[in-house]
């Protein structure tokens, strides 16, 4: 019998994946769990293991293919049966629930999620009020695609509004250029090369725009003297020997950001405008925004704050090695509550880092260099570490980041008053 | 150079004044546009054919052959008038209501400062245009934005083009002072089965030749199943998959398969479909193309270029005034910088038949075929206890929901005022309505519109007023 396999809801806010590469072509009998295929979501490169075992029969696109989450990627052959109560894919399930004619409201909505996958035809009738269609079209989002939490799986106001607060750049264009809805074009002149915005480079087209225009940005900068951070460093370095990964100053930059963080949970938050609501963060995640050949991603160290300076400095090594690889999982670039930029690594001295949000800051950190500085009235060489704090302005007050930063350089100066910090 | 070349600057221009054209024109100067609307007949022709020569024009036509002919109908309950219609009288009742309601659209079109021009308009470029006026002078449009809405006219039956006096089309048969005493309808779609009806009830002997294998192809079979039976109460003669080829005066030739038959008749009517006014515009000069049939097909927004919309009939889909009216309403924002869609669950058709069809969304077979597993109930119009006081038994409800989200994708009718009941089923598909919603609201009684709360009631497998469905 055939089984459709539809494209899986890969994170939070992804509402569509362009595929990449067949590892598998038609007519190849795969086993289940065997990588299938490699798509481009807006955060990373994802594989996707077949949810069965038999034959493919149909893709749902050549690599360049965008597909919106529940669109067909895949069809099998499989055995009849073969795996009737052992497999975990829930499609198979939709085709015998359906004699459930009496089923309630509500089941009818927990199986409608399924129904809708188990043919791919379902998604173009949506469930929803004509001004909630309306309103989609207004925000430039295909509804589509939207799963809806109403009766029967209808799709709600809210529903739109927060698929729309995902898809920031053209929610925010909606209105303030509705005269003029296209952006103007770009004129070609003879030489150039025109190549597609996809995946990773469109999201962070989408997420800078939706940035600098949304969030009013406050920067703070700090000169640190680097004399003591280097000290442990070095002694943490020997002290390592060849057990583990050489010991960089990033983890330090972490627990430093984790402690004064603590300390001022304001910008450990988010701010909802449209709820007029601010969320306190219940834990403290770190984005590492990490370079690589498709773009800028950003890893995440969840719970940072309860992890050693060496298991920051392991973790941050296998999360960079993996977004390298373009072997991050969903959950593993989901959920920063706080970024850290770490721009010296590549020879930057200062720059103003841009927040990520729904976050309200990020902090920058330079190269360190030797700087001749005033001690005691004295000009003495000391090696010197530059900080740049970014804000979210609607939320922090400039004294508010000012007591921050202050924190952050007082830990990183005085790195032993970390050691108080660590759990 | 003509100084009467020289372009008058105009903002938005509106091609047609029927039900799509003057409710863009309204629509874009409440937008703030500045509007000019040209239609072939000026301020007289606003409202278009809808108004003037079609919907309206029949309705009140149907309402007098309805009136006269429910005498008969109601005998049994001991009704004992007889009814007859003046044509003649009808008429000028006609044309006092139809110029009512033209009077009113020139008011409102005034009221927002809408220029109406009359004359044929041709496109001379892509954003210029050139009227005829009825005084035998040009004047010169340059436009920023412009909405087609030029409409349909009826299609051409070879051999039988309309003469004004035996071979009619809707607008001359409409124009009768006299009930003719025979009467042939060629076509049995909606507007030949309409007029039909009404002229059988006047009186006349009518012959419906149909050549396809149904009468009103586009509906469900069993909607039409009752009409037919009004019909031939009504000693209609119903002609299907049979071709009319000629009119000698007196008489029809017809042929279907295997036989030539010869129908003697006074009046013959035309009403084969209509064809989209897209064919005397210019429409090379404006950089559009229309497809084989003549329609222009149009993006979500109804837009064909960025200053370029069509709407109503000379777009693909149903000829309806609804459809003009509603897309009329989205081409205007989109022109004016709104991002919207033409996006409809439902677009209701109705037939003022007797009696009534009405159907919303999607049928059974509809559903299937996108996939849906449909849950499908029919209501009887003989349960109804307001239906049994209008003297009506013949009829039903039918309900199409989706068996998983029990969503209501589609309501059939075919009853009395179906034609209004209608909007209840539209009203719950747009709004994403289920069952359980459907039957949470109260409807009063006693009354027909009680049918819908029935139906659904029956799709849940708990009725009230017919016995349950066995499990």
């Amino acid at each position: 019998m055939r089984h459709e396999f539809m494209l899986p809801d890969l994170g939070e806010g992804l509402a569509e994946a362009e595929i990449r590469n067949w590892l598998v072509a038609i007519g190849d009998t795969v086993t289940e769990d065997q990588a299938l295929v490699e798509v481009e979501t807006a955060k990373a490169v994802v594989e996707i293991p077949s949810p069965v075992t038999g034959t493919l029969v149909e893709v749902g696109g050549d690599p360049g293919t965008v597909l919106p989450v529940g669109a067909l990627l895949a069809a099998f052959e499989v055995a009849d049966r073969a795996d009737a109560g052992g497999g975990a894919g829930s499609p198979p399930a939709a085709t015998t629930d359906a004699p459930s004619a009496a089923a309630s409201a509500s089941e009818a909505k927990a199986t409608g999620d399924a129904a809708r996958a188990s043919t791919g035809r379902r998604a173009r009738r949506v469930l929803a009020s004509p001004a909630t269609r309306k309103l989609a079209v207004s925000l430039g989002v295909d509804i589509a695609s939207i799963p809806g939490t109403g009766p029967g799986g209808r799709v709600t106001r809210e529903d739109v509004e927060r698929a729309a607060q995902r898809q920031p750049s053209q929610a925010v264009s909606a209105p303030a250029v509705a005269a003029q809805p296209v952006a103007e074009a770009v004129r070609q002149r003879p030489g150039d090369e025109e190549v597609p915005l996809r995946g990773i480079r469109r999201q962070v087209a989408r997420t800078m725009t939706r940035s600098w225009t949304e969030i009013p940005h406050i920067t703070e900068f700090r000169e640190v003297d680097a004399t003591q951070l280097i000290a442990a460093r070095e002694a943490l370095r020997r002290r390592a020997g060849d057990a583990g990964r050489a010991m960089t100053f990033l983890p330090f930059f972490v627990l430093a950001c984790t402690a004064a963080l603590k300390r001022h949970r304001i910008l450990n938050a988010s701010l909802d405008i449209a709820r007029e609501t601010i969320i306190y963060r219940g834990a403290i995640h770190i984005g590492i925004a990490t370079a690589t050949d498709d773009g800028l991603i950003v890893p995440v160290l969840h719970d940072a704050d309860r992890l050693s300076l060496r298991e920051i400095n392991q973790r941050i090594a296998d999360l960079a090695e993996a977004a390298r690889a373009r072997r991050l999982r969903p959950d593993q670039l989901d959920g920063a509550t706080f970024t850290i930029s770490n721009f010296g690594s590549y020879g930057t001295w200062l720059g103003t880092p841009i927040i990520n949000p729904p976050q309200a800051a990020i902090a920058g950190f330079g190269r360190i260099e030797d700087r001749v500085v005033a001690v005691a009235g004295q000009p003495v060489v000391r090696p010197t570490l530059p900080i740049a704090v970014s804000a979210d302005h609607r939320l922090i007050d400039g004294h508010v980041l000012g007591a921050f930063v202050n924190e952050l350089a007082a830990l990183l100066e005085n790195p032993i008053v970390l050691l108080g910090e660590v759990r | 150079m003509v100084v009467g070349e020289v372009p008058e600057s105009v903002d938005l221009l509106v091609v047609g004044g029927g039900p799509g054209g003057y409710v863009a024109a309204i629509r874009a100067a409440q937008l703030g546009r500045s509007v000019v609307l040209v239609d072939r007949d000026g301020e007289a022709g606003l409202g278009g054919v809808c108004l003037n020569v079609g919907c309206i024009p029949s309705k009140a036509l149907i309402q007098v052959a309805d009136a006269a002919h429910a005498m008969s109908r109601l005998a049994p309950a001991g009704l004992t008038a007889q009814g007859s219609v003046d044509l003649s009288t009808w008429q000028s009742w006609r044309r006092t209501l139809v110029h009512g309601l033209n009077d009113g659209i020139r008011a409102l079109l005034r009221g927002v400062n809408v220029t109406v021009q009359a004359g044929d308009l041709r496109f001379t470029r892509p954003n210029q245009a050139v009227v005829a006026t009825p005084e035998g002078t040009a004047r010169y449009f340059e436009f920023t934005d412009v909405v087609i809405a030029t409409g349909s006219r009826p299609a051409p039956l070879p051999g039988l083009v309309p003469d004004g006096r035996q071979i009619l089309d809707s607008t001359g048969l409409l124009g009768l002072t006299e009930i003719p005493q025979r009467l042939v309808v060629i076509g049995g779609g909606y507007i030949g089965l309409e007029l039909g009806t009404a002229f059988a009830k006047l009186g006349t002997q009518v012959t419906i030749v149909e050549a396809t294998k149904h009468l009103l192809p586009t509906m469900d079979a069993a909607l039409v199943r009752p009409v037919l039976a009004r019909l031939r109460q009504l000693n209609v003669t119903v002609l299907t998959e049979t071709l009319a080829e000629d009119f000698d005066g007196t008489a029809l030739r017809v042929r279907t398969r295997d036989t030539v038959q010869h129908i003697t008749t006074d009046v013959v009517l035309v009403a084969v479909g209509r064809v989209p006014n897209t064919d005397q515009l210019g429409l090379d000069k404006l950089g559009v193309t229309p497809d084989s049939r003549g329609y222009l097909a149009v993006d979500a927004d109804r837009r064909i270029t960025r200053h370029v919309a069509a709407i109503g009939d000379v777009t693909p889909g149903p000829a309806l005034a609804h459809k003009a009216s509603a897309e009329a309403l989205v081409a205007v924002a989109a022109l004016s910088g709104q991002r919207v869609a033409f996006q409809p669950q439902a677009i209701p058709a109705i037939v003022f038949s007797d009696p009534e069809i009405a159907s919303a969304g999607l049928t059974e077979a509809q559903a299937r075929a996108e996939g849906i597993d449909p849950l499908v109930a029919t209501f009887p119009l003989a349960a109804s206890g307001r239906a049994a006081t209008l003297g009506e038994k013949q009829g039903f409800v039918q309900l199409v929901a989706d068996t998983d989200t029990q969503a209501v994708l589609g309501v059939h009718m075919v009853g009395p005022h179906a034609s209004e009941l209608i909007g209840q089923g539209v009203l719950a598909i747009e709004m994403g309505a289920t069952l359980d919603d459907v039957v949470g609201i109260i409807l009063p009684h006693p009354t027909l519109s009680e049918q819908v709360t029935e139906v659904a009631h029956l799709a849940q497998g708990y009725p009230i007023h017919v016995p349950a469905p066995r499990r």
